[in-house]
């Protein structure tokens, strides 16, 4: 047994990512130069197992051959014979000695009862510590990841059980990120709502339940990984402090830990981000800023005194990479087979120590999900449109059913909008969504209005029964193919200053004559190729100057931007800014806006109430900003017709391949041109069987083309006996997959 | 925790400005200065955020930074010249931000400064303002800049506002060499 006082640190690895081992090491060295440091990681390619502040290695077998059982006594023995404490730098492992290795005083980590409180989304500990939690969920598949996602404007984080976050603003990442998260970790993400603020840290350290000290940093630059790589450290405020003693005190915390949150900036609410049970790979960072945490949770835990005090030399740190000799096991950083074939550079481990394997072993195996029943209404839906079986096949079917619900939901959508605001409001529907004449039809038979982008629509349009004052013209090319008119339009949004120069010489001449006339209004902070940014000085310039040389009549405003990219409160923001901003525009030439008109992109899992309080708010926004208003428009397209169409297709061929089991299908991309934007569901039919949801998974549907990306649906789960001539029903296909569809490979 | 080391008293600058605070020439019945002073106004309640009420370091002013960035000025400089500069210098900032805050509501007051600078960074930016064709004389010396800021009378205690680096005087940066409140 040794006589000179021992630390043993797992976690050195020193990469773009780094554990805290090393770190560590360099703070108890600090604190005393004849300490010994024993280092432990999992695979020779832990950098910092070379690194020099260490006395001793130790090399553990893998996660994946060991028995978990034997891998932490080992361990535990090492320690023990070393007469050591030992500090955790790896969240995993750590969790696994606290269950397997309960209250052994040697080993520095956090009781049981601990990790449950910071597990992922932590609420238990935001509320100890008075921070909110953003949004989140646990997803189940594509589908529900995508409608998490949408909900909350495609800014949204795909996180791990312990480790990994990943940032994804669109659906190919969101595919990617969850496959990625899967396949590593073994187990479901977490998706959590993106908060836009500054991220901040606390670090602390305690034993057995008692404060030890804490300070707490402000990164001032990070990795693309989002991972600190400066920070500015601060000492910690007093209500923040006295919450921190709360949650180690109920705890009954022992070991490091950090507390991650983010303060949101347009709210300035503090939201969690997580609680790490172990120190962070910057700890040296506040040990230089003068807050030596690990040699306080030493010192406390181990009676060693301590002489020297500590001293703030900064009061941020950066961080620099070193070159330094590699230690004599660093050899193994390349396997045997490597150098018997040909000797390429391994590339730098992502996790050399091993956890996404220790992860999967520790993830129990799930049950194989099996199709679900289809409910009722949606039975019947199908059995109308179905009509003849075998149907053709491949074949888009239209659910009338589903239009007149959605027909019926936007007319008491209109009706609550005018009961809370007292405005008239009526719908225009977005023709260039699905102009299919049988939807047309029903719109027109409700009354409604419709939005066109362009003569060619409009004559589509008068053709199937809308007089001029219900169709609503916009879009930059509206006049392209003009016969000369004339021509009347209930409602006509310009979409640049040049366009509204062009369309008031049209006014002017007596080629169109429109009940209102107004300016699309561009979103000021999310990028857009349309509309125009009032809140540019310039645009504002200009757009007031066109307005004083000619005035219009009834002004209107437009705003649309697809509420399902950038989220509904984002879209409110956005419209907020833009109509603040143009209703001091019209003051100033002496107008006044009439009328607004909503766009759109509003995504069809909205509710009745929801999409009722959204169009209610932004209504009342415009009327504080405008005044009255004679009307309130808003431009559904998606949202009516996007359940309303379903792609009913025949399985050919059953497959094992290399993307998995696969069912190849009788249909394409070329039906399903949308396929990227949405996960559309999938119902399975055996013969003479009724039709069953396929649960989420990592199956796919190929389609028939001889073109590699022909995979319209993937992350499903196939049902053990389906066989060529079943049949699959893709639905969500009414809206741009009907109007964007093309013939290819019939 | 030490603040970080600082000189104690610092010594008086070589110069002292007696000129007044930059002024923005307004032209009378100029419908575009008029147009400018009323887009600021407008987006000013645009960018409106809670968080904002008790911002007192950056007054939520970040948005003028969407479409200026600080630089040479040529003067005399008029509200209309606003929109299309690419660059405004800390007066013409100074005047902008504090017509907006007085807008909101604040009390707000010119501050004239004289800071420490190093020589290198006054070597560039008297080269960047000699390129642009606009005299330098707010560089005092290689060392010491004259500058504009706000004292705006927020809650609860009075703040010495830069609008120029979105911050209050002395975070980050030495104490100025010399200050005066400027009373019209
Ligand atoms: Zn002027």
């Amino acid at each position: 047994m040794s006589t000179t006082p021992t630390v043993v640190l797992s976690g050195v690895h020193s990469g773009p990512n780094p554990s805290p081992g090393l770190g560590l090491a360099r703070s108890l060295r600090l604190a005393w130069p004849r300490l010994r440091l024993e280092a432990l990681d999992y695979s020779p390619r832990s950098t910092g197992l070379s690194a020099p502040e260490f006395d001793r290695t130790h090399i553990r077998p893998g996660w994946h051959t060991a028995d978990l059982g034997a891998l932490c006594a080992g361990l535990v023995s090492i320690v023990e014979s070393a007469g050591a404490v030992f500090l955790p730098g790896l969240d995993l492992e750590a969790a696994l000695l606290t269950e397997r290795a309960p209250g052994h005083p040697a080993l520095l980590l956090p009781p049981a009862a601990a990790f449950d409180v910071v597990a992922k989304p932590g609420e238990t500990a935001a509320s100890l510590l008075g921070l909110a939690v953003p949004e989140h969920r646990f997803a189940e598949g594509i589908e529900d990841a995508a409608d998490f996602a949408a909900r909350h404007g495609w800014r949204i984080w795909v996180k791990g059980p312990r480790y990994q976050a990943v940032a994804v603003t669109n659906r190919a990442e969101l595919t990617g990120a969850l496959e990625r998260v899967r396949d590593t970790w073994g187990a479901e993400s977490l998706l959590q709502r993106h908060v836009a603020g500054t991220e901040e840290s606390v670090v602390f350290a305690a034993l057995d339940g008692e404060l030890l000290g804490a300070c707490a940093m402000r990164k001032t630059m990070v990795t693309s990984e989002g991972k600190t790589w400066a920070g500015a450290v601060d000492r910690l405020d007093q209500p923040t402090r006295a919450r921190l003693v709360d949650l180690v005190r109920v705890t009954r915390w022992t070991g490091g830990g950090e507390v991650e949150f983010v303060r949101e900036s347009d709210t300035g609410v503090p939201y969690l981000l997580e609680v790490n049970p172990r120190f962070p790979a910057w700890i040296h960072g506040a040990t230089l800023a003068g807050v030596n945490l690990p040699a306080r949770l030493v010192a406390a835990a181990t009676g060693i005194p301590r002489h020297e005090r500590e001293k703030a030399h900064s009061s941020g740190f950066v961080r620099v990479v070193e070159e330094i000799p590699a230690g004599p096991h660093a050899t193994g950083a390349l396997a045997p087979t490597h150098r018997a074939v040909a000797p390429e550079p391994a590339a730098v481990g992502k996790h050399p120590s091993g956890m996404p394997v220790l992860s999967r072993r520790l993830t129990p195996a799930r049950p194989r999900p099996r199709p679900s029943a289809v409910d009722p209404v949606r039975t019947a839906d199908i059995a109308a449109a179905l009509v003849v079986d075998p149907y053709e096949s491949p074949a888009r079917v239209l659910f009338g059913g589903v239009l007149d619900r959605g027909l019926d939901r936007l007319t008491a959508v209109c009706r609550d909008v005018e009961d809370a605001t007292g405005v008239p409001t009526r719908f225009a529907y977005s023709v260039k969504t699905n102009p299919d004449p049988r939807v047309l039809d029903a719109v027109l038979r409700r009354g409604a209005l419709v939005e066109v982008i362009s003569q060619a629509e409009a004559r589509r349009c008068a053709e199937a029964g809308f007089p001029g004052d219900r169709v609503v013209l916009g879009g930059p090319a509206k006049w392209w193919r003009f016969d000369g008119g004339p021509v009347k339009f209930g409602a006509v949004f310009c979409d640049s200053v040049t366009d509204l120069e062009r369309t008031v010489d049209l006014l002017t001449t007596g080629a169109v004559y429109a009940d209102v006339v107004g300016l699309r209004l561009a979103p000021p902070t999310v990028a857009s190729r349309f509309g125009i940014d009032v809140t540019c000085p310039r645009t504002y310039r200009r757009v007031a100057d066109a307005l004083r040389r000619a005035p219009l009549g009834r002004v209107g405003l437009q705003f649309h931007h697809a509420a399902s990219q950038i989220g509904l409160r984002a879209w409110l923001r956005e419209f907020t800014s833009a109509v603040t901003v143009a209703a001091d525009l019209l003051t100033r030439v002496n107008s006044r806006a009439r009328c607004v008109d909503l766009g759109g992109g509003w995504p069809p899992w909205l509710a009745r109430e929801e999409l009722g309080s959204q169009l209610t708010r932004a209504s009342r926004v415009a009327v504080r900003e405008l005044g009255s208003l004679d009307q309130v428009l808003f431009e559904p397209g998606k949202y009516l017709v996007e359940p309303a169409m379903a792609v009913f297709t025949t399985v050919l061929d059953v497959r094992d391949g290399p993307l998995g089991r696969a069912a190849v299908v009788d249909a394409s991309i070329a039906e399903l041109p949308d396929w990227a934007s949405h996960p559309h569901p999938v119902l399975w039919r055996a013969p003479g069987a009724r039709w069953r949801k396929l649960p989420a998974g990592d199956e796919s549907v190929l389609g028939r083309l001889c073109m590699e990306h022909d995979r319209p649906r993937a992350g499903l789960t196939l049902p053990d006996g389906i066989a060529a001539g079943d049949h699959l029903l893709f639905l969500d296909a009414g809206a741009y997959d009907a109007s964007m569809s093309y013939r290819f490979g019939v | 925790m030490t603040p970080p080391a600082q000189s104690a008293v610092p010594a008086l600058p070589a110069k002292v400005p007696d000129q007044p605070p930059s002024a923005l020439v307004e032209h009378p019945d100029c419908v575009a200065c008029a147009d400018t002073r009323s887009w600021l106004l407008a987006h000013d309640r645009a960018e409106a955020t809670p968080a904002r009420e008790w911002d007192t370091t950056t007054f939520g002013l970040g948005w003028l930074f969407r479409y200026f960035r600080w630089g040479p000025s040529r003067w005399p400089f008029a509200w209309c010249d606003v929109p299309g500069a690419a660059h405004l210098d800390c007066g013409v900032l100074a005047c902008v931000a504090g017509m907006v805050l007085t807008a909101r509501g604040l009390r707000v007051e010119r501050v004239q400064l004289v800071e420490r600078a190093a020589v290198e960074e006054t070597a560039l930016w008297r080269a960047r303002w000699r390129a642009a064709g606009c005299p330098a004389g707010w560089i005092l010396s290689d060392r010491e800049v004259y500058h504009e800021v706000l004292l705006v009378h927020a809650e609860p205690e009075p703040v010495l506002f830069d609008p120029t680096e979105l911050r209050q005087v002395g975070q980050g940066r030495d104490r100025p060499l010399w200050m005066r409140k400027w009373v019209w």
